[in-house]
């Protein structure tokens, strides 16, 4: 009998299955959706008996992979693929028709054909997204969220940006033609400079006005570049493909839509140096060369040459002086703004702080606390210590202390004293005076 | 008088930077060029400094368009 190796075995299966069957039809329920971070879609097929596992590969871009969802009936048609390392088979899927709710599905591939055949989509015809827009026109619903996430990154990289928003009904019925009224009359009013046609995630039927044909055709026909930005990142609309520019979310949109000040502020100022710069070095040449000019023609010249040349400078000056004030002038004021919106920034860093400030005397008290018992048992050794060394603590110990009389002199050496010399002994408790008899010296002991 | 647009303004300024730079204008446009350059910078900051975002809701009715100001758009659900 004979034995297989697993990878002969696996060899020889899948080169069964895949000789048998040619690409095949298969219907059924996807489930178990999970696109991959590679961009291939994996998912399962299944019926009431059996599950099949697929795999859509990215190249296979026929497929709009944001209108598959879990529960929707398809018939895809496919090879059959055994993948040795993994021990399974798979289908790998070419096409994919759904049916039942799959219907949107097709419709939206056949307005996507039927524009795509018109020239809506050419990239020729896309124009450009103002660098600079002032007047931004939204077209969206006024209270939803999108409006919101739009608004709170313009207020973070532009404030001086006007956004008008024509409030619009964005799911349900009458959405589209609300839709497409929105963007034809911002065009009528045309006091915009870019139009964001926008809302927030939502389910495939939410999101569906911006795949009609009407919605499509008012963007292609706006006068004003249309930035569209619908649902999340995976959500591509036929709005997307019509618009000028296509943004993943509202608030990517508004990154798209508005540089950030911050930068701009620092390019100004980069400019000012450069003006400034550039006038300043002018002027010094100019002195200088007057100068010369002057040493060298003044003495041999009529004197008006010289005074021409004076009131030429002074004129100069003059000019200069206002220049220099106005540039003065324009700085407070630029001062002035700065430090309002510094006050403004400090009020609000003052809150913050306050409460951080309040934690932190917390915390300080309680290390002060401790620190503080920790000293005082420090203190108390030190005490306790000091009164071992203190002379008293000593006399309780036996010792006496001699002082000569009368100048009550503490005596250490017998040196200092003479027979008949008066001294007074300090004993822990009490003394008593006497009279030297006998003086011992040291060197006699 | 119309006012000038912020992308107008911000090109204008970057020219004026320039042909100071390469030198070869006359002191008297220079200053004048000087000059104009400041009140440029003093337009864009002030623009660039603006406290608010100014959100402004357009309906268009029998008699023409109508612009009034959004309310602050309040979280819901």
């Amino acid at each position: 009998m004979r034995i297989y190796t697993v990878s002969e075995l696996t060899r020889e299966i899948k080169n069964l299955i895949e000789a048998s069957f040619p690409p095949v039809w298969v219907e059924g329920e996807i489930t178990d959706l999970r696109p991959a971070r590679s961009q291939h879609i994996y998912f399962s097929l299944k019926d009431e008996y059996a599950i099949l596992s697929c795999i859509i590969f990215k190249g296979d871009q026929d497929i709009t992979a944001s209108l598959i969802k879990n529960g929707m009936m398809v018939r895809v048609y496919g090879e059959l693929n055994l993948y040795e390392k993994g021990g399974r088979y798979s289908l790998l899927v070419r096409k994919l028709i759904p049916f039942g709710r799959g219907d949107l599905y097709i419709r939206f591939e056949e307005l996507k054909k039927k524009l795509g055949e018109e020239g809506l989509f050419d990239p020729s015809r896309k124009r450009p997204i103002p660098t600079f827009p002032e007047r931004i026109g939204v077209v969206t619903a006024l209270h939803g969220a999108a409006i919101r996430d739009l608004a709170k990154i313009i207020k973070e990289r532009m404030r001086w940006v006007e956004l008008i928003v024509r409030d619009t009904k964005v799911q349900g019925v009458g959405a589209k033609e609300d839709i497409a009224q929105a963007i034809r009359e911002l065009n009528e009013w045309g006091l915009c400079d870019l139009i964001i046609v926008t809302r927030g995630g939502g389910s495939i039927e939410e999101l569906w006005p911006f795949n009609e044909e009407i919605v499509a055709r008012a963007i292609y026909e706006s006068k004003i570049p249309v930035l569209s930005a619908v649902g999340h990142e995976i959500d591509y609309t036929v709005a997307d493909f019509v618009a000028d520019a296509r943004a993943a979310t509202p608030s990517a949109a508004g990154e798209s839509a508005v540089r950030d000040s911050r930068e701009l502020l620092l390019n100004l100022s980069n400019m000012e140096k450069h003006i400034y710069n550039a006038v300043a070095g002018r002027v010094r040449n100019l002195k200088e060369r007057l100068l010369s000019f002057e040493m060298s023609y003044g003495l041999s010249r009529p004197c008006n040459i010289i005074y021409e040349r004076q009131q030429w400078a002074d004129e100069l000056g003059r000019k200069l002086d206002t220049v220099i004030q106005n540039l003065i002038l324009n700085i407070n004021t630029i001062l002035l703004s700065l430090s309002t919106s510094i006050a403004r920034e400090r009020r609000h860093l003052l809150e913050k702080t306050t409460t951080a400030v309040n934690n932190l005397d917390e915390i300080m008290k309680e290390r002060f606390l401790h620190t503080l018992y920790k000293k005082r048992q420090v203190v108390e050794l030190l005490k306790n210590r000091l009164s071992d060394l203190s002379p008293i603590s000593v006399l309780e110990r036996g010792y006496s202390i001699c002082f000569k009389l009368p100048e009550e002199k503490v005596i250490s050496n017998s040196i200092l004293l003479n027979k008949d010399d008066k001294v007074k002994i300090q004993f822990s408790k009490g003394a008593v005076e006497a009279k030297v008899r006998k003086v011992i010296r040291a060197n006699d002991q | 008088m119309k006012e000038i647009k912020f992308e107008d303004a911000l090109h204008r300024l970057e020219e004026i930077v320039k042909e100071l730079e390469e030198g070869d204008v006359s002191l008297d446009d220079a200053l004048k060029l000087f000059e104009e350059g400041q009140g440029l910078l003093l337009f864009l900051r002030q623009k660039l400094n603006r406290a608010e975002v100014k959100i402004k809701e357009l309906t268009k009715t029998d008699e023409g368009f109508l612009l009034k100001d959004a309310v602050e758009t309040k979280e819901t659900g």
